[in-house]
């Protein structure tokens, strides 16, 4: 009980909650040395207003007081508390409404969500660069066998990346070689050829090809050559391979 | 001037209707104020809006010298004060309770703490300028408001004890603020308030019986 009659001087200065005060208020119905002892130092604490030398009152006071007492309590009915108080009553009744654990799912599905904002804003940017980045297809060229011995076929596209740009060919059902052989792949310009790397087919005939294009190098036409090895620089072989027509 | 009784005749929230009745036909300007206190307060529970006026004829020289001393002589913050002071009084849902003691010590104690919430958020904002500025202000004529015994009680404690009193009680210091300031435990401080206290209780008392026996 020693720990509650500390709470003597605190509950005498206002200085307790309203809680707190309520439970000391039932401490000093049990405690009768502190209720004697509270109605002592309450005697002194009541006499300390007649300290406040007398003064006199200004005539208007009274019609200001009357006006915002009745205009505060009566213009918006219910509200009978300041701006502040309303405040802190909100909150207090927010506060209470929610049970910790409600506040702490609260909490954690802000933070869940808050990540999940962030990682997909993450990813946007990811993928904004990489449309910026992307690659564009700038030509096309559908392929087929010109030889009646194969099905080949397939494609060849120039794929443009920034300021590079790309060859690919791709093309399948393409004749097994035999030995050295390759097949090459030869473009265009204006009747000149011009070696765009050789190709030797998996063995389900699937093969492919990349070539950087260098500088601004374009071409008309690409055909591919069956070659007795990967080494020519210029065609050798008869063409097995071109441009489809229509 | 006389309030029609239907004015304020709330059969249905008031218990003892008869009671009501009574009361609200005696409520003329005279009436009132032959009114207890205890009776005034009831009234005024009911919102009835004269025994509240009567309620600030008969307090407002105690209120409004308290507040001028609180605020150190500012008027209009004493001004302030009163009439948050009596919104309280006229919107509180904690009521005045007869058994805890005089009406004027109710108000006083709504009055200190309303003071007080303005001293403390005034004390944020300009934390230096306030001692100084207002304690010149008191300069008006003034005769002692009540008598002079609190004088010579305070006069019989050392000026540390005055000081300790002041602090909390005139200057809205918290207890923990005080034991800050005085960089001592707060339970010390505690303690010598509750000595200056009683000290000043004892003075006051013997001065109060030896004036009965002067008679």
């Amino acid at each position: 009980m020693a720990n509650e009659c500390e709470h003597l001087m605190d509950y005498l200065a206002g200085e307790l909650t309203e809680k707190e005060a309520e439970h000391f208020q039932r401490h000093l119905s049990r405690c009768e040395q502190c209720s004697s002892e509270l109605e002592q130092l309450q005697e002194a604490w009541h006499s300390l207003p007649s300290e406040a030398e007398h003064a006199d009152v200004p005539p208007e006071l009274k019609s200001e007081v009357m006006n915002f007492v009745f205009n505060e309590a009566s213009a918006e009915s219910p509200r009978t508390m300041d701006a502040s108080e309303k405040i802190t009553a909100w909150t207090h009744r927010f506060i209470k409404g929610f049970a910790p654990i409600t506040a702490t799912i609260i909490v954690l599905l802000f933070i869940v969500s808050a990540g999940l904002l962030y990682e997909n804003i993450q990813l946007r940017s990811t993928a904004t660069e990489r449309i910026t980045n992307a690659a564009k297809t700038t030509q096309l060229f559908l392929l087929q066998s010109i030889v009646q011995t194969s099905h080949a076929k397939g494609y060849a596209a120039v794929i443009k990346t920034g300021d590079d740009r790309e060859l690919i060919v791709n093309l399948k059902d393409l004749p097994i070689l035999k030995g050295k052989e390759a097949y090459q792949v030869w473009l265009l310009k204006d009747g000149k050829r011009q070696n765009a790397g050789t190709l030797r087919p998996a063995k389900d005939g699937h093969g492919m090809l990349t070539y950087r294009l260098p500088g601004e190098y374009k071409f008309d036409a690409i055909g591919i050559t069956l070659e007795p090895n990967a080494h020519g620089t210029k065609p050798r072989g008869k063409k097995v391979i071109g441009m489809a027509q229509g | 001037m006389t309030v029609p009784f239907f004015f304020n005749f709330e059969p249905f929230t008031s218990p003892p209707p008869c009671d009501n009745f009574k009361r609200i036909i005696e409520e003329g300007g005279e009436s009132l104020r032959k009114k207890s206190d205890q009776e005034l307060m009831k009234l005024i529970e009911q919102k009835h809006r004269s025994a509240f006026e009567e309620l600030y004829d008969r307090y407002i020289n105690l209120i409004y010298s308290y507040s001028l001393k609180i605020t150190k002589g500012n008027q209009e913050k004493a001004k302030e004060i009163v009439q948050h002071v009596f919104l309280r009084i006229w919107t509180t849902k904690s009521r005045y309770d007869p058994n805890k003691g005089l009406l004027i010590n109710w108000l006083i104690t709504v009055t200190r703490n309303i003071s007080i919430d303005f001293i403390r958020k005034e004390k944020k904002h300009e934390e230096k300028q306030q001692m100084m500025v207002a304690e010149t202000v008191i300069t008006q004529e003034s005769k002692p408001f009540q008598n002079i015994h609190i004088e010579d009680a305070k006069k019989r404690l050392t000026d540390e004890q005055q000081r300790l009193i002041r602090l909390l009680y005139w200057e809205g210091y918290s207890l923990r603020e005080i034991a800050a300031m005085e960089e001592e435990p707060i339970g010390t401080v505690k303690s010598r308030l509750h000595q200056s206290l009683k000290r000043m209780r004892q003075h006051l008392k013997t001065e109060k019986e030896g004036r009965v026996d002067g008679q």
